[in-house]
């Protein structure tokens, strides 16, 4: 369903006349009509033709790998890994779809597939990955096991194997300037420095990688001319060598890699980089060459129906698996020179994911106080009409927290939003492991005696009745904290340490500014920035828990810790007590008291997290986010002190506690007031829920501006109206337009589970 | 002597209220009694009893009443008639379902205000005052006026002295003017005053030079009738108008002071 609303946003456009008189031809033409017809031939091709054909070339690549490994004992994994790039090369089956523009499908990847090996089914670019798998494991079989065995009900999650092969960026700079041509370039002159071994092996798969991306192209144009399309098929032969000059040419580049690089490497590409920043200048020249709006905005309609369709509308999201996708784009914010990045392919991409009401690719919006107005009301227009497509991240905080992190002030400026809110510099480094850790883990083994195998071997015991004081709780808590973060971070640098043995990833590296000069791939650090990260997850519960017990058992004596831990661990049975704690001071009630509470906590992990070691150097960087664990990891864990029950759904981030079912947003705001995200360069998600019904563009432009000031950092913003969920429950036909953001993704409201539903809508809500 | 106004509420981050994000100052006392009015409660300038009654968990503390204005029998009964506002039933409320509709803001609270505002929203938005009408309270408005730095706005339903008015809206950046009937027998039925004084004060509030919107609550066969609306639209001109479509919530809130909703 495609709708149009004339706006102040499309009003204040520089072209606003302009864009307003396209939303009318694009109905006046009938354009819906091809863009329904896309998405059918879309569908029918991602969903019942594509997982034959991937399978078929798994099944060939396998069958052509083991062959050849069997041949070569002898060679190490960049061999294996240049010979899996051939493979896949000459076995991909390329196809060009009709009415879509762009040569991008290679066959080897499900359609919502990121690249990693394992989405949804097992891809030929795994062969090697799971040949090589076992070296994670192999260094200390025991803990990894472990880890693995207990993933959920320990303090983290995705145990094992310590290295995130997911939520890459595609370093897209050297693609847009020198081309391929340039990276074969700079993979001569690496490989005329090679010293030893390692070096000539990764340059060596490097070429191999490179050049397999052309041979791709090169199919992909042969596929283009047998449909009767000669110019595609030129423009994908040309980009095969050169850098693109023309907006399609710059749309079918970023479409060509994201496809070939992940059909080759096995890993997860999240993000495309900046659009605004890599295609303005040739947005320009087309503009300066006569291309009209009209033709460049529908360009970018259909480059976004090839990524939107991958969402399998057919049927209710079942969070956890396939179907919530990793396609995301960022716009806005401000180039390296600081100056603000708001230009017609801002527009363009906003208007078409609007009109088409795209979900994907996600789009990450950067802002901050100083954002133009016009930008400002522009990302707020889908807001106002209950479509939350977009994480808004403010540069205010976030650059200088990538800066403190140890980033120059010049690419700290270029980074993009990766999967779900990573901050990434792809063309320098990369996401290297990021895992959550759960706060109220420690606090439930203190309390619930859930201590279990893992603690007893690993950590040290805490007796929590020991605890005479309110401070002594508080270091026996932050002690077992400290003590587990220094186990994870040793047990990524291991998995580090072997990541290059297992998949290293040539092609990709042969990308990246620094891997060619220093002849190391990316895997085994060839990077300028490193990202490790640990993100905390449950800290509103935490914070509260922690003050219930220091009011109610120390400060007030309200009744013993003993009495506390009884009630946690019988799910509180006495409710006039858990009502005193549910009416104490909590996080995110505005009280000066709480705010100083909050932020010494917060202090007192970036402290943990500071000095933690890193396997490529730098600073490991903290971050607060949580995903859809708040609803199944919630399910397992016990009642906590601040008066929630065992078992119900947890905050998100840094949001507050969802016992507070209303949240001024002053008091939200000051409950932030001593917590500086500067020091979470890991990246900190507030959820804030908003009455549409109270907003226009302009006043959501303020409220940015008032979010960008208060130092929030990650924005997951959701304007709705409680009364359209809950018909649209009742009535879903008839409320598809709905699209709520969820924890890193947005989804159309009716199709998600009932469960999901529920949470959704009994989350806080901020009263204006 | 510090100077305080008598208020019936405080809302932050208000949007509704005039440019940007805001703090709003509900003061109270209101010169007109609008049949439609939606702050009852902040009609009188004397403290009133309020009740939620959804709040009310039948715990009977309220009986500390030294009056006897709460009766279980065993349905909760009010008898205001007997209320002498001294708060003590308030007080011992454990649900905050009773309250008292006007409170003090001391010069000193109005400074936290300030503060609050200017830290969390910066340049952003502002202080208005709304009510009631603001200007029942006006020597002590132009007091805390004089040392206001912020945006300042002010909703007011145009009824008060010219000289105070012009006074008042000098020190203002800026003016919501309530335009309700342009039929003056109309206005004094449905609002208990004429129109002649706001109509007035709207002439210097357009010689003021002061940014401002004129602003009309869409009241179901009063306000928004054609003929109506069609005079408004000539003493309106070329000015900034918004039409405010009625608020259903209003019979609510008069349960709560216990008073008859007349539409």
């Amino acid at each position: 369903m495609f709708r149009f609303v004339q706006t102040e946003a499309s009003r204040v456009l520089p072209a606003g006349a302009k864009a307003a008189m396209l939303m009318i031809d694009y109905q006046e033409r009938g354009l819906f009509m091809i863009y329904d017809k896309i998405r059918n031939t879309l569908n029918h091709y991602y969903f019942d033709k594509l997982p034959t054909v991937v399978e078929d070339i798994r099944a060939a690549v396998f069958d052509t790998m083991d062959r050849y490994a069997e041949a070569h004992p002898e060679a190490d994994s960049y061999t294996l890994k240049a010979q899996l790039y051939r493979v896949i090369a000459d076995t991909m089956q390329p196809t060009i779809l009709e009415d879509i523009p762009f040569a991008y499908e290679t066959g080897c990847l499900l359609a919502y597939s990121d690249g990693w090996f394992n989405r949804g089914a097992v891809h030929a670019n795994g062969w090697l990955y799971l040949r090589n798998e076992h070296l994670f494991r192999d260094r200390d079989p025991a803990v990894f096991d472990l880890h693995r065995t207990h993933t959920y009900s320990l303090l983290y999650t995705q145990c094992g194997p310590f290295v995130d092969m997911m939520h890459l960026g595609i370093p897209m700079k050297k693609l847009f300037t020198v081309g391929l041509r340039g990276v074969l370039a700079d993979i001569d002159d690496a490989a005329a420095r090679c010293t030893t071994q390692e070096e000539r092996s990764f340059v060596s798969s490097a070429r191999a990688g490179i050049t397999a991306l052309q041979t791709i192209a090169g199919k992909l144009a042969d596929a283009a001319d047998q449909e009767r399309q000669p110019e595609l098929a030129a423009m994908v032969r040309k980009l095969a060598w050169e850098p693109p000059c023309t907006m399609h040419e710059g749309l079918q580049m970023m479409a060509f890699i994201r496809k070939a690089l992940g059909a080759l490497e096995g890993m997860g590409f999240s993000s495309f980089g900046r659009p605004d920043v890599l295609l303005a200048p040739l947005y320009e020249q087309d503009i300066a060459n006569g291309v009209s709006e009209e033709s460049l905005l529908d360009l970018v309609s259909r480059f976004l129906l090839i990524w939107d369709c991958t969402l399998d509308r057919r049927q209710k999201l079942l969070i956890g698996n396939e179907y919530e996708l990793e396609n995301t784009l960022t716009l806005g914010g401000c180039d390296e020179n600081g100056n603000a990045v708001y230009n017609g392919v801002t527009r363009l991409f906003i208007t078409a994911r609007d009109r088409l009401s795209a979900v994907y690719p996600k789009m990450m919006l950067r802002y901050s106080a100083q954002s133009p107005q016009a930008y400002l009301e522009l990302i707020s227009q889908s807001l106002v009409n209950g479509q939350n497509y977009s994480l808004f991240e403010n540069d205010d905080v976030t650059i200088p927290a990538l800066i403190k992190a140890g980033v120059e002030e010049k690419d700290a400026r270029h980074y993009v939003v990766g999967g779900c809110w990573d901050a990434l510099l792809p063309d320098y480094g990369n996401k290297f492991s990021g895992e959550y850790f759960c706060l109220f883990r420690p606090l439930e083994w203190m309390l619930h005696n859930r201590v279990g195998t893992f603690l007893e071997n690993y950590l040290t015991p805490v007796n929590a009745l020991e605890a005479t004081t309110f401070e002594e709780f508080y270091s026996a808590f932050v002690g077992i904290i400290a003590e587990a973060l220094k186990m994870k971070a040793d047990l990524m640098i291991q998995g580090s340490q072997v990541w290059a043995q297992v998949n290293p990833t040539c092609a990709l590296s042969a990308l990246l500014q620094p891997s060619l000069p220093m002849r190391k791939d990316m895997t085994a650090g060839g990077i300028r920035y490193a990202r490790e990260s640990v993100y905390f997850t449950g800290f509103a519960e935490v914070v509260d828990s922690l003050y219930a017990i220091k009011r109610l058992c120390f400060d007030d004596k309200v009744c013993s810790l003993e009495e506390i831990i009884r009630q946690c661990r019988e799910d509180w049975p006495d409710e006039a007590l858990r009502q005193q704690a549910v009416a104490l001071p909590s996080y995110g009630d505005g009280s000066e008291e709480m705010a100083r509470f909050a932020g010494r906590f917060h202090d007192d992990l970036c402290a943990l997290v500071r000095p933690l070691p890193t396997a490529y150097g730098g600073q490991f960087r903290a971050g607060y986010n949580m995903y859809t664990e708040i609803i199944w990891i919630g399910r397992d864990t016990g009642a906590l002190p601040s008066g929630r029950h065992a078992g119900e759904p947890l905050s998100q981030g840094i949001s507050p506690s969802r016992l507070q079912k209303e949240c001024g947003l002053y008091d939200l705001l000051d409950g932030l007031r001593y917590i500086d995200f500067t020091q979470t360069a890991g990246n900190a998600s507030m959820t804030v829920q908003l009455p549409a019904a109270k907003l226009d563009t302009e006043k959501m432009a303020a409220l940015f501006r008032v979010f960008a000031q208060n130092g929030l950092q990650a924005l997951q913003l959701n304007c709705i109206n409680r009364e359209d969920l809950l018909a649209a429950q009742k009535d879903p036909d008839h409320y598809g337009h709905i699209i709520v953001r969820i924890c890193g993704f947005s989804i159309p409201f009716v199709l998600l589970t009932p469960e999901y539903q529920n949470e959704f809508i009994t989350r806080n809500l901020s009263h204006l | 002597m510090p100077m305080e106004l008598l208020i019936s509420n405080i809302q932050t981050a208000t949007l509704h209220d005039g440019p940007g994000v805001r703090t709003t100052i509900f003061l109270a006392g209101c010169p007109l009694r609008c049949r439609w009015c939606h702050n009852p409660e902040t009609q009188s300038i004397h403290p009133i009893l309020t009740f939620d009654a959804p709040q009310c968990t039948a715990c009977q503390r309220c009986t500390v009443c030294p009056t006897g204005v709460h009766v279980f029998d065993p349905d909760h009964h009010i008898h205001r008639d007997r209320c002498t506002q001294c708060g003590r039933c308030v007080t011992a409320c454990p649900t905050q379902a009773l309250g008292l509709s006007v409170r003090t803001l001391t010069e000193e609270a109005y400074g936290q205000l300030l503060q609050r505002q200017e830290r969390l929203a910066g340049g952003h938005g502002g202080i208005t005052f709304s009510g009631g009408e603001p200007l029942m309270q006006g020597e002590a408005l132009l007091s805390l006026l004089e040392n206001t730095h912020l945006h300042t706005a002010m909703e007011t339903c145009g009824y008060a002295d010219p000289t105070l008015f012009r006074s008042v809206v000098a020190a203002l950046d800026y003016v919501m003017f309530d335009l309700k009937l342009a039929d003056d027998q109309a206005h004094r039925q449905y609002t208990g005053v004429s129109n002649r004084l706001i109509l007035e004060n709207l002439t210097q509030l357009r010689q003021s030079g002061k940014p401002f919107v004129l602003r009309t609550p869409l009241i179901p066969g009063i306000t928004d009738t054609p003929q109506n609306l069609q005079a408004l639209a000539a003493i309106v001109g070329d000015d900034p108008w918004e039409k405010l479509p009625y608020n259903p919530l209003t019979p609510t809130k008069y349960d709560r002071i216990g008073k008859p909703y007349s539409l």
